[in-house]
């Protein structure tokens, strides 16, 4: 019972503590450089898309090493967030 | 009410009396919830985070379209974008990457009025002079800068840069590895100059999608440059569509691998409840020889998995709040955010809600449940005399 208690209490304070810390700073943060990072990696090793698809939202990882070959990208494996591209439909027919 | 509630004293009872067999099925189950915990909680961390970046970022970000792939836009684009009816602001920002010595680093110009008056460093101030640089806290760590140093880069070496100030590590996990400088001197750091890489769009409330089809329709065939490639915009609705699509499709697989996982741990979760099944077995048969039902039996060893279950689940999640909250995710978090080593230079984000809590619990008591009551009911329904030779 104990347990069950704390554990719920945790949540309950966790949750008070994410809306009342440090959002201020990320606010401020993220409004001066007008959006930068979305996703679970700290730099761009590989390429841009999975540290923020607003940068480049192409998967280019795909032209190399191996033109059209698998990526080898650390950021496809095992983080919590995977940014793949939206497509866009270009197609215009003409009658 | 009495009979269940004596089921329930009888189920503490015989958990407490076969505690090697109820440890080891507790830390078993600690074992398969501990990771599923931390990797929901971290990706809610990040999500968090990231809705911020959504929020507070840009209404249209508009670049240029070379080959299919984002290229650098020409600052002749700015007058033209600010006259648009419904823009409020209209600024060119540079983002790029180099090496600063072998680690990887995010390059980042914007224009010095852009600085809040909010933004808290944890050593140092914002740009006061040109090559002015404000540097991530990971960054900082690692290579013990601090402010006054003087450094530049092999991309461009006649560029002398300064740190002025270091990032306070709560900004986000994006700022740990990221050199913060002003537009010009980004500019003539990569030496692209009248470039950037993509020009910043804020608009009134519910202009962002108009503007963003008038940019892409009528701007790009009038373009400056007429012979240039066209221009690629992105508006907030489509970078909401990336975040949406971003976690719930990772967090998707990543509940569907753990579901795998979880149907997997069924059997050797059932070998090891099964630890210490001939002394189970005579009790069966003990009891039900001075005459209880089946369906008490199975009420019994149901009551007990439930007990397990609420004590491993909160377990797992306790742990994984004090590993990831006291220790910042030492070691693991690695698992989860690429490229943050074993120590990471950020208060790893994560966040612990109800619903997955409760997932844990659920898992728990299936894992426990399928791995022993179908046994229980073989047990309880042969004659006591058989199951307690």
């Amino acid at each position: 019972m104990g347990l069950i208690v704390l554990t719920v209490l945790g949540i309950a304070y966790d949750d008070y503590s994410w809306k009342r810390i440090q959002t201020d700073q990320m606010v401020a943060f993220q409004r001066m450089v007008g959006g930068v990072g979305m996703g679970a990696i700290s730099t761009p090793i590989w390429n841009f898309i999975n540290f923020d698809p607003r940068i480049q939202p192409v998967d280019d990882s795909i032209t190399w090493p191996i033109p059209g070959g698998y990526s080898y990208g650390p950021d496809r494996t095992a983080t919590v967030s995977y940014f793949e591209e939206i497509p866009v439909n270009q197609l215009v027919l003409e009658k | 009410m009495n009979k269940h509630l004596n089921l329930l004293y009888t189920a503490v009872e015989n958990i407490l009396r076969n505690k090697v067999r109820s440890v080891v099925l507790i830390l078993c189950l600690i074992a398969v919830l501990f990771p599923f915990v931390t990797a929901l909680s971290i990706s809610e961390g990040i999500k968090f985070q990231s809705l911020i970046s959504v929020e507070e970022g840009a209404d249209i970000y508009v670049t240029v379209d070379y080959f299919g792939s984002n290229a650098p836009i020409s600052l002749n684009h700015l007058e033209r974008f600010r006259k648009m009816d419904g823009v409020t602001k209209v600024f060119p920002r540079i983002v790029g990457r180099t090496y600063f010595a072998n680690r990887l680093v995010t390059i980042v110009g914007i224009l010095p009025e852009n600085v809040p008056k909010s933004i808290r460093l944890s050593q140092g101030s914002m740009f006061r002079e040109k090559g002015d640089v404000i540097v991530g806290g990971g960054l900082a760590e690692e290579f013990r800068l601090q402010p006054g140093v003087r450094f530049s880069l092999s991309i461009n070496a006649s560029k002398l840069l300064r740190v002025a100030g270091i990032f306070d590590s709560s900004a986000s996990i994006w700022s740990a590895n990221l050199i913060l400088m002003p537009f010009e001197d980004a500019s003539e750091f990569f030496k692209m100059k009248g470039r950037a890489t993509d020009i910043l769009i804020y608009t009134r409330p519910g202009y962002a999608p108009i503007l963003a089809k008038e940019i892409q329709e009528k701007i790009s065939s009038s373009d400056p440059e007429p012979s240039g490639p066209p221009l690629r915009v992105q508006d907030k609705t489509l970078i909401q569509r990336y975040f949406q699509r971003g976690f719930n499709y990772k967090a998707g697989v990543f509940t569907a691998l753990y579901t795998v996982a979880f149907a997997l741990a069924i059997p050797a979760l059932l070998i090891v409840s099964g630890f210490g099944q001939t002394e189970r077995r005579k009790e069966i048969g003990v009891i039900k020889a001075t005459g209880w039902q089946t369906q008490e039996v199975m009420e019994m060893v149901a009551l007990e998995n439930l007990i397990i279950s609420l004590t491993s689940a909160p377990l797992a999640i306790l742990m994984a709040m004090a590993w990831l909250k006291l220790f910042n995710g030492a070691f693991i978090a690695q698992f989860f955010i690429a490229e943050v080593g074993l120590m990471a230079p950020f208060p790893i984000p994560s966040r612990f809600l109800p619903l997955p809590s409760f997932f844990a619990f659920l898992f728990a008591v299936v894992l426990t449940m399928v791995g022993s009551l179908y046994s229980t009911w073989r047990t309880a329904t042969i004659p006591p005399v058989e199951a307690m030779r």
